[in-house]
């Protein structure tokens, strides 16, 4: 088939993105056994003292981790389910629109708040749900009585994901509308020819070549699966909602406000590795047994 | 042919491990351990240097400092040094400070790290002792205003660890008593109330009013008594528990005992009493949710006539600084004026708001390698304790010369002379405040002309001792067994307290909430707080 | 006849609804920007004003005069209009260089390479190691330090290779029955035929760069070096009206700014140096932008 010589040159052209991440990822990887050490800032990682498991002894035998553990995860599913959708209804809607202007300038307002910290974010948030914000007064019309969302266990988490995918959607549709437009646009017009309405020609082909890109960037969001956004929730809860908010990123950063302890970030953060990388692989399996070979990532 | 795969794939595998290789071994070895140093400006030099003596300041302020000006130079004449700015960033400079220590590139000196960092470079013998005969001898003043500030004879127990002590603390003096009750006086007198509530039934009935009678006359019930935020457990509020005598967030002193605001029988009075203003709308039930931005909003929206704050926010920026719920509030209200208290008094008479410890920040701390520099050292000494008493020095650094960049006004004020009122000439000549060779410390008493406008001297003076209460006074002091329980406990009492007062838990159960907090490891936080304090009075 | 009219109504109404849709989803979506663009001009205590934020009710410029009297805006704007140059180059080249040759399933080992690659996507050394690596590779205190560590990242990498293998065989292959090399097809088959998944990553590297701080606070100590969002940070801090130690150092000017006003105009700064460029992008996301190229 190919002639072995040839492969050659693409393992030259590797080759520097191999360097790459052997020096600048797997060199500084060492710190990982931060996690197994107890840290002593003048011995280096390397000469501090072996702690074991300790640190993640001490992580699961707080009482409030698993409750924690139960937020991050709920919220990253929520936000998973509801969210990971949105950015490509978005991109196929939009792109059926033909007026060129209106279609450009309403995709750059939908990345807007995205580049919008979380700080001013919450800020507004606050007042929009708050007692005489738009949201209660429009509550009140209905007869209904003022909520505070933001302080009920029962809505917060439906506030978070809302807000997230608000913020998020426009600048995640980007890789979308990337996908569409490389579609063959020859592909459409033979579709019309045959009859088929634009909902169909949706259906039939935009989507199905969507496929590809839909399946890679869920398999690579696993990678942050326990992550479900801290900076977003940190502006926002307050210690009415921690039983339903307080992910696991909140609840170490207070922590180690009382005391500067790495080894015990880093441990849970190498929990959080350790899980990312097991969701990654079954979703990748969950895709390949889908029929997805080809989209999915090893 | 498989060979050939062979041979490839080692030869790949070869060239990332040896460039790998050769990277990380060129240069791992030169870790220097020369003081960080820089800036664009050369290190200037003065005649009368002594040979090899370089002392570091911060420089956070890059575009704002000269390095070769006048207040540079000034020092460098008055103490016989070569000067060499430290490259700082005000924020994340706690990261950077570790990274540096962790690649060996320890400063001189440092500052403001929290008490429980203190404790851990002091564990890993990262600082510097400061033998306290060279305090004494060499930075008097600044002992002295240790001692006049904090009433203590022994100021340095609380950064003394085994018997040695490894840093020069700072203290922020206003901290003591600096948070206040403020209630809209205007409202006060529309609503009919002519006497300054004092007692917890005037501050409700105040309170109540100020919710039902429409005091800022917009025809609509949209005011609350009194707002807040619960960012920390002694912010809900602390006022009213002040008023049975308990300051809930902070480790106090009774009766020879340590005790804590939050379990204290006084917490549940003070609980009983927030719960009925609750239900009855006196307070702004979104106090839960709001962070600092929400709150200014509202006070400034007129939304609530009542909050705890620091004195300086009600009182003109000219006073001292800041005087946001004065100036910005009368700007669309002239008539709001505020009147200031220590909160409501409750049966016994008691009132006040829990405070802060003026030991706020472990302060000034030396690099291990200052040990064996003495002179250094005491050169440090020397200029610290300078730069923060002596005014003429303070007013040479940020003003210059007098007649030539500044005068001194008839009312008493510091004015800069044309062209020097412009900042950049100010920069070019070298003076400002942006120069940090005090370390950090502030004398407020002594800074006062620079501070406050001399007319608004009597409303500074009047507004700055009204304030009382009671601190945490252990802080300071290390205790391993608090860090790790803290943040479980703090979130236990905050969930309960805020239950409590808002009704979603009777007050009943008050008891079951001190005894769960104690079971949560509560008790062994209280047992080490008293073993702490016990040894601090006994160091005496 | 009748059919196509029928047909055009039910078109007609589903188009405006479309346009009505798409511009709710717009106004509601520009709020948080637009109440920023509106503090940034505004001043005084309508800073703080509760409700809608729809126009400015004291118009002041000061907030803007204010940032403009830093002479180290400019040089952050240049910092970090020279990063992002840099950055994207870099990491255009060789995202795509490591991405080529992994779209080949045939390639040898290539699911070590791959695996070799993902991994550090999820696990990674700290700070501390990474930060003496810089050190100890000379690169502190320079552009390189901004540039090289984050240039190749896993994700893109991947995001990339999905992309190349999704671009015909077909068209390879008759490129190879002309003699090309894979060098040659690099160029003139794939890269061309990947302008849209390229235009993305470099968007997203790019706003990476732009919004970078905190690499280079710890990494630059030359103040004349530092990017935007430094002097945008010491701007802020500089002119907190309620740090009292920011206070303290501003004794003589005592500023009238909230904070609130401030932020606005700073993020303002930040941003719309990005508006202006994305419509140059933009371009590459247009439907059909592959028509030319497929055909030729």
């Amino acid at each position: 088939m190919q002639s072995r010589k040839q492969y050659r040159v693409l393992l030259f052209m590797l080759l520097p993105g191999l360097i790459y991440f052997g020096v600048f990822h797997y060199l500084p990887m060492y710190g990982v056994v931060l996690a197994f050490k107890d840290f002593k800032l003048t011995q280096g990682i390397l000469g501090s003292p072996w702690a074991g498991f300790k640190h993640f002894e001490k992580a699961f035998a707080d009482p409030y981790f698993f409750n924690v553990l139960q937020n991050t995860v709920l919220i990253s599913f929520y936000k998973l389910i509801f969210g990971f959708p949105v950015p490509i209804l978005f991109a196929l809607i939009l792109s059926e629109v033909t007026a060129a202007r209106f279609k450009k300038f309403v995709q750059t307002i939908s990345y807007l708040p995205h580049f919008i910290s979380w700080v001013i974010l919450a800020g507004i948030f606050i007042s929009l749900f708050s007692l005489e914000g738009p949201v209660n007064t429009a509550i009140q019309q209905f007869g209904g009585h003022p909520i505070l969302f933001m302080a009920d266990e029962r809505f917060f988490r439906s506030v978070l994901v809302m807000t997230s995918i608000f913020q998020g959607f426009g600048w995640g549709s980007i890789i979308y509308f990337a996908a569409i437009s490389g579609i063959d646009p020859q592909m459409y017009e033979a579709a019309v020819i045959d009859g088929a309405g634009r909902f169909k020609r949706m259906l039939f082909i935009t989507i199905p070549l969507l496929v590809p890109v839909i399946s890679i960037m869920l398999i690579l969001s696993m990678a942050g699966i326990l992550d479900a956004g801290f900076d977003q929730i940190f502006n926002m809860y307050n210690p009415r909602v921690y039983p339903v908010a307080d992910i696991i990123d909140t609840y170490v950063y207070r922590k180690g406000l009382v005391e500067m302890n790495y080894s015990y970030s880093t441990a849970v953060g190498l929990f959080k590795s350790a899980v990312a990388l097991v969701m990654i692989v079954i979703v990748n399996k969950a895709v390949k047994l889908m029929g997805g070979k080809e989209h999915a990532l090893w | 042919m498989k060979n050939n795969w062979k041979r490839k794939r080692m030869l790949v595998i070869l060239s990332v491990a040896l460039s790998v290789a050769l990277i990380s071994g060129c240069g791992k070895g030169s870790q220097s351990d020369v003081v960080q140093t820089e800036t664009g400006a050369p290190s200037g030099t003065s005649k009368s240097a002594e040979p090899g003596m370089t002392v570091q300041f911060w420089s956070t302020y890059p575009d704002k400092t000269n390095i070769d000006g006048y207040a540079m130079n000034y020092l460098r004449n008055k103490f016989n040094v070569d000067i060499e700015f430290y490259q700082a960033t005000s924020e994340t400079y706690k990261e950077k400070l570790q990274l540096e220590i962790a690649s060996n590139n320890v400063p001189d000196w440092w500052k403001n790290l929290p008490f429980s960092d203190y404790d851990k470079m002091v564990a890993q013998e990262v600082v510097a002792e400061i033998p306290e005969e060279l305090l004494e001898k060499y930075a008097p003043n600044y002992m002295q205003w240790l001692r006049e500030s904090t009433g203590e004879q022994d100021p340095l127990r609380y950064v003394r660890r085994n018997g040695k002590v490894y840093a020069m603390p700072d203290l922020w003096t206003p901290g003591s008593n600096y948070l206040v009750l403020g209630m809209r006086e205007d409202w006060l007198k529309k609503v009919g109330i002519d006497k300054t509530p004092e007692t917890i039934e005037e501050v409700e009935a105040a309170l109540t009013k100020f919710r039902n009678d429409d005091p800022d006359g917009n025809g609509k019930k949209d005011t609350y008594g009194i707002t807040g935020t619960a960012g920390a457990i002694s912010q809900i509020f602390s006022s009213v528990f002040g008023a049975f005598g308990v300051y809930p967030g902070a480790f106090t002193e009774k009766d020879g005992k340590i005790v804590l605001g939050e379990i204290e029988p006084g917490a549940k009075e003070a609980l009983i009493v927030l719960n009925r203003w609750y239900k009855n709308e006196l307070i702004d039930p979104e106090f839960i949710v709001s962070k600092e931005q929400n709150l200014s909003e509202k006070i400034l929206n007129e939304k609530a006539g009542a909050l705890e704050n620091p004195w300086w926010e009600f009182t003109p920026s000219g006073a001292f600084f800041s005087g946001l719920y004065y100036d910005k509030l009368r700007e669309n209200n002239p008539n709001a004026s505020w009147v200031l208290s220590p909160g409501p008094k409750g049966p016994n008479g008691e009132a006040g708001i829990t405070q802060l410890n003026p030991y706020s920040s472990s302060g000034v701390q030396f690099g291990k390698h200052m040990e064996s520099d003495q002179a250094k050292l005491i050169k440090y000494l020397q200029i610290f304790d300078d730069n923060m008493s002596n005014f003429e020095t303070q007013t040479n650094m940020k003003y210059g010369e007098e007649g030539k960049t500044f005068q001194v006004a008839e009312d008493g004020s510091y004015e800069f002379l044309p062209p020097y009122d412009d900042e950049r000439e100010q920069v070019k000549f070298g003076i400002g405040s942006y120069y940090s060779a005090s370390g950090s410390f502030n004398d407020y008493e002594l800074q006062k002309p620079f501070m406050t406008k001399k007319s608004l001297m009597p409303i500074r003076e009047q507004a700055e001792t009204v304030g009382k209460g009671k601190y945490d006074i252990i802080l300071p002091i290390e205790r391993p067994i608090y860090n790790e329980y803290v943040e479980q406990l703090n979130q236990f009492t905050m969930q309960n307290f805020i239950d409590f007062i808002v009704g979603r838990k009777s007050i009943s159960e008050f008891d079951n909430f001190v005894a769960e907090w104690k079971k949560l490891g509560g008790d062994k936080v209280m047992e080490e707080a008293q073993q702490k304090y016990d040894e601090l009075k006994a160091a005496k | 006849m009748v059919m196509i009219r029928a047909e055009s109504l039910k078109e007609k109404i589903i188009r405006a609804l479309h346009y009505l849709f798409l511009t709710l989803i717009a106004l509601v979506t520009i709020y948080p920007f637009w109440t920023q663009v509106v503090l940034s001009f505004e001043s005084g205590a309508a800073v703080y004003n509760s409700g809608l934020l729809l126009y400015p009710q004291n118009f002041s410029l000061e907030g803007y005069k204010l940032a403009f009297k830093y002479d180290m805006l400019w040089s952050g704007y240049a910092n970090t209009i020279l990063r992002v140059l840099t950055g994207v180059m870099l990491s255009l080249t060789f995202t795509s260089l490591t991405a080529f040759p992994l779209s080949k399933t045939a390639l040898p080992f290539n699911r070590t390479f791959t695996g070799f690659i993902l991994f550090t996507m999820l696990f990674g050394g700290g700070l501390i190691p990474s930060y003496l690596l810089v050190k100890n590779l000379g690169l502190y205190d320079s552009i390189w330090a901004l540039v090289i560590p984050g240039s190749i990242s896993a994700f893109n990498v991947l995001i990339m290779r999905n992309f190349f293998r999704s671009i015909p065989d077909s068209l390879e292959e008759s490129a190879r029955v002309d003699g090309a090399g894979y060098w040659r097809i690099f160029a003139t088959i794939i890269v061309p035929l990947s302008l849209p998944v390229i235009a993305t990553v470099a968007l997203w590297v790019g706003v990476m760069h732009w919004n970078a701080w905190f690499d280079s606070m710890i990494y630059i100590s030359d103040s004349n070096k530092q990017v935007l969002q430094i002097v945008i940070r010491r701007i802020l801090t500089d002119n907190n009206v309620s740090d009292l130690k920011a206070a303290m150092v501003k004794m003589e000017n005592k500023t009238t700014f909230s904070g609130r006003e401030l932020q606005a105009t700073m993020i303002m700064l930040s941003i719309l140096p990005m508006l202006v460029v994305y419509p140059f992008i933009q371009r590459f996301f247009v439907k059909g932008i592959m028509l030319g190229a497929i055909k030729g």
